[in-house]
């Protein structure tokens, strides 16, 4: 009886309705990682995936005894978006400049007290008193690379080896070249194309950078910017819009892979170190930050990730081949053409309403 | 009933029997209730509101969002969704009727578990883990065109990006959800009938149309419904197979909330989302199984 009264409750219908809520409802959710926070010895790190020198955490668990947490994010808005949302395990965050000023304002960035990190002296004067960040209240810097053009030497015809960006509209390549899956650096990339700037807000200009890349878009295998490493190792991609690093990373895998910065210029970033306000375990995460501020330590990041080091002692302790490459450390009149990624606002409006135009088209 | 309730009283239990089945109903209700309609209303709130310069979300009470959407480019993505959602259910339909109709009427009864099991072993591995083998597979230089290449094809087409590889990877990833309604109708499909429809001279496609269609009818509905809702809200299988290059209604909904940060519109669009699938739910009641809708009234 019991039984035949369970059978009037949930029905067929009733449960084919309520399995439809959930996979509908699985369908739109994605899954979250959240760290540990009760346990006290700990260092929970929130930053990009391949982004330290493999024996880097190990050394400093071994040093401290502290257990290091790493998590990883693909974008600087997916940061945000997560520390918005409520998450307040991470210790150490590794946001990319333009973010610093939103994060700011947001309370989410706790002040630095620069007496308890030993090798602060080892930044080099040029990144110790930025726009985003004066003095470096809020953040120390990490890494900086620029974005640029990965090409397949074996696959690209000599004759057409880019100096620009122009090559992304080249037909005879196309189906076999990748863009960022990033409204601001693939639009940007557009922009200074026709001479604009990477952190235009007027709406005219943005539109016609998009009409560019709204002709060029057949032409694209696809956008992406976590799987282009693995796509210019195994040449499936021929010439993509790439990190600098990840292209190095890249060219470890296939010899064939080389990386340029486009002569009219490019973006350039910095990432950096930021303590979270709510961090649970600030005393380790200074303790993380002045480790990586260590000649050797930041050497090893430099020469693992192949980012660009800010870091004066290590930069003299890396081997010329590194240091000398134009394409990692641009000359002078290179990097004056380059520009910061800023924060423009709510001008990133305008940019994803034309990122998503360029997508439906 | 009687019986039965003097037993409960016996045992010290108090209440009648419906009060027994409302007590067992309990924890699913308060998870509905707590993860389900709790979201749902905040989701309908927040839709409402606005974002600010830092993309926090402003409440408030207008329908710019809504607007917003059925003026801009997003209309598109929906209809795009909308189309893509439709292929493959029909597509689906197509193959799982297929295969059901093989598996109920050709294949001995005790062999049909096994060929079932096999059908739904795929759902055993993780869903990115089954998008990721199809991408090998797919690649410029991957295993099929390797293949086509050693067979003496010159330039094989290459499927990965392109909106034939969506397509392939919705269908592989939703037939399971089509087949096992479908096949659940057809299994109680009494042959007899089809025998005697054969005997009276019908067809193979007459008796199918006459006999097996309306029978199974109600199968392949649920089993439409089962693949074009979580079909119409995917948004990792376009942005993987489909090399991001096309934005679909999920994927604008992931956009707002993880990069845009404009939790608002996010919801405006999730709401609207709702809405469709809901309507399409309410036709299933309505004609499909009216009974069922008169019953909820």
């Amino acid at each position: 009886m019991l039984r035949l009264q369970l059978g009037n409750i949930l029905n067929r219908r009733d449960f084919l309705r309520l399995s439809l809520g959930t996979v509908f409802g699985a369908s739109l959710t994605s899954c979250t990682e959240k760290p540990k926070s009760s346990q006290k010895n700990q260092l929970n790190i929130y930053s990009w995936a391949d982004y330290l020198h493999p024996d880097t955490i190990p050394e400093f668990e071994r040093r401290y005894g502290i257990h290091v947490v790493y998590d990883t994010f693909a974008s600087n808005e997916a940061l945000l978006a997560k520390l918005q949302a409520g998450a307040t395990a991470y210790d150490i965050i590794v946001p990319t400049s333009y973010m610093i000023k939103q994060l700011r304002k947001l309370n989410k960035l706790s002040v630095l007290d620069h007496d308890r990190l030993s090798n602060f002296k080892n930044i080099m004067p040029r990144f110790v008193n930025p726009k985003f960040d004066p003095h470096l209240e809020h953040s120390i810097p990490y890494t900086w690379g620029t974005t640029g053009i990965a090409f397949n030497t074996a696959a690209v015809e000599k004759f057409d080896w880019p100096t620009n960006t122009d090559i992304f509209w080249n037909k005879k390549y196309a189906h076999r070249m990748t863009l960022l899956d990033d409204a601001r650096e693939t639009i940007g990339m557009s922009l200074k194309k026709s001479g604009h700037s990477f952190n235009t807000v007027d709406e005219p200009t943005i539109s016609q950078a998009v009409a560019d890349l709204v002709v060029q878009k057949p032409l694209t295998m696809c956008y992406t910017s976590d799987q282009v490493i693995v796509q210019l190792a195994s040449g499936d991609s021929w010439l993509s819009l790439v990190y600098s690093g990840d292209a190095y990373q890249a060219q470890r895998e296939n010899k064939d892979v080389k990386y340029v910065i486009p002569e009219n210029g490019t973006s350039i970033w910095l990432d950096n170190l930021c303590i979270p306000t709510s961090a649970p375990h600030v005393e380790n995460a200074y303790k993380w930050i002045n480790f990586m501020l260590e000649p050797k330590v930041a050497a090893a990041t430099a020469s693992y990730t192949r980012y660009a080091t800010p870091n004066q002692l290590a930069f003299e302790l890396l081997p010329k081949d590194v240091t000398q490459d134009r394409n990692l450390y641009p000359a002078a009149k290179v990097m004056a053409q380059c520009e910061e990624l800023g924060d423009i606002g709510s001008g990133i409006f305008i940019y994803d309403r034309m990122w998503t135009e360029l997508k439906c088209s | 009933m009687a019986v039965m309730n003097t037993v409960i009283k016996k045992n010290g239990l108090t209440g009648t029997a419906w009060d027994k089945g409302q007590l067992i109903l309990l924890p699913a209700g308060l998870w509905l209730v707590v993860f389900m309609v709790l979201p749902l209303l905040i989701l309908l709130v927040y839709s409402l509101g606005s974002r600010d310069d830092l993309g926090q979300i402003v409440l408030g009470f207008n329908f710019e969002n809504y607007l917003r959407f059925f003026s801009g480019p997003y209309l598109k993505s929906l209809m795009r969704s909308l189309m893509l959602a439709s292929f493959t259910t029909a597509i689906c339909l197509f193959l799982g009727t297929l295969f059901s109709m093989w598996l109920a009427f050709s294949v001995p009864k005790a062999k049909q578990n096994f060929f079932m099991t096999l059908m739904v072993a795929p759902l055993w591995t993780s869903f990115l883990l089954r998008i990721y083998a199809w991408m090998t597979i797919l690649r410029p230089t991957g295993l099929l065109t390797e293949t086509l290449h050693a067979l003496g094809w010159q330039n094989p087409p290459v499927l990965l990006y392109t909106p034939w590889a969506v397509l392939l990877g919705m269908v592989y990833n939703y037939l399971p959800f089509m087949v096992l309604p479908l096949y659940a109708s057809l299994e109680k499909l009494d042959v007899r009938l089809l025998e005697a429809a054969a005997d009276l001279g019908a067809t193979p496609w007459r008796s199918f149309l006459r006999v097996t269609l309306p029978l199974s009818s109600k199968g392949m509905v649920a089993g439409s419904i089962m693949v074009f809702v979580p079909a119409l809200g995917d948004y990792v299988t376009p942005d993987l197979l489909g090399g991001a290059k096309t934005m679909f209604i999920g994927n604008l909904i992931q956009n707002q909330f993880l990069t845009v940060r404009d939790w608002a519109f996010g919801s405006a669009v999730s709401t609207i989302l709702i809405v469709i699938v809901s309507f399409a739910i309410w036709l299933y009641l309505k004609y499909v199984e009216p009974d069922a809708a008169q019953a909820h009234r």
